[in-house]
């Protein structure tokens, strides 16, 4: 398709924003992360407590870019088959068929992920890493786009699995969504009833806009300087001297694509460090561990004590 | 990239742009070479070039066969041209059209590369056919352009747009440039021209080994210079300034010319005022130095003739420097009875007129300083005529021109007064060379042209060789003043002889100083003056280490040098700083920012503190983002960062 005209482009995202931020009340920040996440073709980590609107925020996502949505409630029952799919076999043709899971969709929130035994873990990040699952032996892409919103209990809750580094770090990002403050939770207790008016939410997009969107964002024009910074940030999260182990050259290049769709919302044509600082606690957030601290924590000072070259 | 694949890899064929810079450079070499070669010769090889253009362009290809006969015909055009084709001057020639004929069979990158090699070959040799600052300068450009093709069609893909590959071009040739002047000082020199082949030579102005009638005042015509002098000391006066070229002995009923063997002889003249200065003699292809009357001291590979003339032991091919001293003195004995026989030698018949008049004067004159000043005197009494445009004396010139005509120029007056003399038995012979020379007021030197050649006449008198120039008896003041000031009103004086100071002349006297000292300094710059320059660097006899070491020592300085000077530069991105100062403002107004934030981030801090500033606080970081975290061509960044930054400068804050 013909790329959009930038002001075009522009327009539209706002208006995207502005139709999620009608729903997910007093979160534009984390809003927009998510939304960033998305365009730069990673996977979202909420690590929250149930009930914050962290189903609201994936099903606003996906009907207003017009993407199918499905839910999974992560159990400790739960099996590796009960995502992908299943062969059944078919009685009227006498062959098997392969009914397919709900990891077949665009957007796919997976709730509470770490009740789930780490099995049924890793088939939903390899199908998260991949872009595809294997069953009975046969290879099956999932649609593109593909997108994992997975919600995390904080970890001291009773019968839960954490999930391992390794696999954390297939999250590009990792956000909080935490209490509304008073103002939007007046807003929210006033509203109507928030999932009608979530299935009423008109597609402004579809998956060959957001495509388009998602390559618009990955060209955006990258400085040496910025590169410098960046370089710098992951030099300062190395040196042992804030984290004990620093971030890799994979999460250096999730903080590219991740400020590169940051600066494509902010209607840029190239990233500037206030993109890197705006996603950076959210992407370098969940790889960073040290002693005491939280990764957020760490990543902010990091930040802090990195000056821009 | 590499510059050299093997042939068996496939490659596209060179872009438009890459055949566009070839061509270019091409061209800019062949017009260099323009100048030395035959007009049609230097027609030929741009029209070869744009033919090869074309031809690209409509994607026309000629068999190799073809490509064969075009070179072909070229080498026999050549031969043609310039008579012969192994050498040095058919080689350049054939090379410069070849050049146009090989971008015709461009296709690979080897070819482009090969075809660079050969042009940056082919540069160089501009310089066989001089040294001066523009030819050098040009060179220098087209080599420029040279490195801006290599660096434009390095990569196809993601060709460096021209004036980007000029800069950077320009840049590594300055980065270059003091490492190339360390190796021109301290590169050893070689004691002689390595390619000068004298017969090459293309015609030049100068005195020759012979004198007709006419000759000295077609030479007068001609601004070229002859030599320059630096006097150590005071400027001897004008009258005394004959510089003394080659002595003629032989006359031939029609003109003077050398004897074919002239004997080796001694400095004769020991006491007179001393005078020394060093001539920097222009090229001019035969033997003879120039040295004021009388040489007291002879120059290295040189020597001296009996008849005082200095010889060179080599053609003077190049640029030659010597020191001199002389002392001046008009008259000198000789050593030798043949000289003397030499000098009254005529031939059996003609000029009868002539001769019957010496004859006359041989009988009334009491002895022979009495009969050249009867002669002077018949010179300066009746009608003779100093003029640079003489009638054409043929049969019996002497005779026509002392009886008929009366009107000569310098070599008529030195010829028919040596003639009278030997035919009154006065041993006499004829000097030419050249009488005064311009000091030019900007470098301090004398300019001694061609215009300045004279000649006059040395008489055997009282057992001395004495100088006697009639040409001063007619017009004193040619010796005196020059010239411009000698010759009647309304003929036609060469331009830089004229006595008036025009603009121009002055400026062409500022560009001779200039000239003056590229050739003294660059050009001269020979085996002697780099042992000198070694000697004043206490390192008299260098050995081979040693100079390899002191270029290595330069090289690395100027590397270090540039080394430091490009880290500088780095940390000084223009953009950065520009926003540095734009930091301090806000800083000295009570804002400053803290070394992590990032520059939207601040100028909204800013922007919140001073609302009314706040568009043009925006502006600034907005444009500074561009310039440095932009994609947009780092000048006009700029531009919009100065631009953002002056509003910003009106606007109060605090």
């Amino acid at each position: 398709m013909k790329p959009l005209e930038p002001a075009l482009r522009t327009d539209l995202l706002r208006r995207i924003q502005t139709q999620i931020g009608g729903i997910v009340v007093g979160k534009p920040r984390t809003l927009r992360l998510a939304l960033a996440c998305l365009l730069a073709n990673g996977h979202l980590l909420i690590e929250d407590r149930p009930g914050v609107g962290k189903t609201t925020l994936a099903r606003a996502l996906a009907s207003t870019l017009g993407l199918p949505f499905r839910r999974v409630q992560f159990t400790s029952d739960l099996l590796p088959a009960d995502i992908i799919g299943v062969s059944i076999f078919d009685t009227s043709n006498q062959r098997f068929r392969f009914q397919p899971g709900p990891i077949f969709t665009s957007v796919l929130l997976a709730d509470e992920i770490n009740r789930a035994p780490p099995k049924t873990q890793s088939a939903l990040l390899e199908g998260m890493e991949e872009r595809q699952v294997t069953s009975d032996g046969e290879t099956r892409a999932l649609p593109d786009p593909f997108f994992v919103i997975a919600t995390q209990n904080p970890a001291e809750q009773l019968g839960a699995f954490p999930l391992p580094e390794s696999q954390i770090d297939r999250f590009l990002m990792r956000v909080e969504l935490g209490y509304p403050d008073a103002q939007a939770e007046r807003l929210l207790l006033s509203g109507g009833d928030r999932r009608q008016r979530v299935d009423d939410l008109p597609a402004l997009a579809d998956t060959v806009v957001l495509r388009e969107l998602r390559g618009h964002a990955a060209g955006l024009h990258v400085a040496p300087a910025l590169l410098d910074y960046l370089q710098a940030l992951l030099a300062k999260s190395r040196d042992g001297s804030i984290a004990e182990h620093g971030l890799s050259p994979r999460a250096g290049l999730y903080l590219l694509s991740a400020a590169r769709a940051w600066a494509m919302l902010e209607g840029r044509e190239m990233v500037v460090p206030d993109d890197l600082q705006a996603i950076f606690p959210a992407v370098a957030g969940h790889r960073l561990c040290g002693q005491g601290a939280t990764g957020q924590a760490m990543a902010e000072r990091i930040l802090r004590t990195v000056a821009i070259p | 990239m590499s510059l050299f694949r093997r042939p068996d890899q496939i490659q596209p064929p060179p872009s438009s742009l890459t055949l566009r810079w070839l061509t270019v450079g091409v061209l800019l070499t062949q017009a260099l070479h323009a100048f030395h070669l035959p007009m049609s010769l230097a027609t030929v090889g741009p029209i070869l070039a744009l033919l090869s253009y074309a031809m690209h362009r409509r994607g026309w290809r000629l068999p190799s066969l073809v490509l064969v006969l075009i070179a072909a015909t070229v080498a026999f055009a050549v031969r043609k041209e310039l008579g012969y084709l192994i050498g040095r001057d058919p080689g350049v020639a054939f090379l410069a059209l070849a050049a146009g004929i090989k971008l015709m069979e461009v296709r690979t990158r080897r070819d482009v590369s090969f075809l660079l090699c050969l042009i940056a070959f082919l540069l160089p040799t501009v310089f066989f056919y001089g040294h001066a600052i523009a030819t050098t300068l040009a060179v220098i450009g087209v080599a420029v352009v040279l490195l801006g093709a290599l660096v434009a069609t390095r990569d196809d893909e993601a060709p460096t747009p021209w004036r980007a590959a000029l800069r950077l071009a320009g840049t590594l040739a300055l980065h270059g440039l003091p490492v190339a002047l360390a190796l021109f000082v301290l590169f050893p020199r070689l004691s002689g021209p390595l390619w000068t082949l004298t017969s090459e030579r293309v015609g030049r102005t100068g005195l020759s080994e012979r004198m007709d009638p006419g000759m000295v005042s077609k030479l007068s015509l001609s601004d070229d210079i002859a030599f320059r002098v630096d006097f150590e000391g005071e400027v001897p006066a004008a009258r005394d300034l004959y510089w003394r070229g080659p002595v003629l002995t032989q006359f031939d009923g029609r003109g003077w010319s050398t004897s074919l063997a002239p004997g080796e002889g001694h400095v004769l003249v020991e006491q007179g005022r001393s005078i020394s200065y060093r001539v920097s003699l222009e090229p001019h292809d035969r033997f003879w130095l120039f040295a004021l009357d009388l040489a007291a001291s002879v120059p290295p590979e040189a020597r001296l003739t009996r008849e005082q003339q200095l010889f060179s032991l080599q053609p003077v091919s190049q640029a030659l420097q010597y020191r001199q001293t002389s002392i001046l003195s008009d008259r000198y004995p000789a050593r030798h009875a043949d000289e003397l026989r030499q000098a009254l030698s005529l031939p059996y018949s003609g000029n009868r007129r002539a001769r019957e008049w010496a004859a006359a004067l041989r009988q009334e004159s009491t002895n022979p300083g009495d009969l050249v000043d009867r002669v002077l005197g018949t010179f300066r009494r009746e009608a003779f005529y100093y003029t640079l445009e003489p009638p054409e004396y043929a049969q019996d010139g002497i005779d026509a021109f002392l009886f008929d005509q009366r009107r000569g120029f310098c070599e008529h007056y030195a010829g028919a007064f040596a003639f009278l003399m030997r035919a009154a038995g006065i041993p006499a012979r004829v000097v030419t060379g050249y009488q005064g020379g311009e000091m030019s007021p900007v470098g301090g030197y004398m300019i001694v042209r061609q215009a300045d050649a004279h000649a006059w006449v040395e008489v055997w008198i009282d057992n001395l060789w004495r100088r006697i120039d009639p040409t001063g008896a007619v017009a004193p003041e040619r010796i005196e003043r020059g010239l411009g000031a000698a010759l009647p009103a309304g003929e036609r004086v060469p331009f830089l002889s004229r006595l008036d100071d025009s603009v121009i002349k002055t400026l062409r006297l500022h560009w001779d100083a200039v000239n003056y000292r590229w050739q003294r300094w660059v050009v001269e710059f020979n085996k002697e003056r780099q042992q000198h320059m070694w000697k004043s660097l206490g390192m008299p006899r260098p050995q081979p280490w040693q100079i390899v070491a002191v270029m290595l020592a330069v090289a690395g300085i100027w590397l270090a040098l540039l080394a430091a000077w490009m880290f500088r530069h780095r940390q000084r991105d223009p953009a950065q700083s520009d926003w540095d100062k734009f930091c301090r403002r806000l800083a000295r107004a009570g804002l400053p920012r803290a070394e992590h934030e990032a520059p939207l981030a601040y100028v909204r801090r800013a922007a919140r503190r001073w609302p009314k500033a706040r568009e043009a606080l925006l502006a600034v970081a907005q444009s500074y983002c561009q310039a440095r975290y932009g994609p947009i061509p780092a000048r006009a960044g700029l531009k919009a960062l100065h631009d953002a930054m002056n509003t910003f400068a009106r606007v109060p804050i605090r």
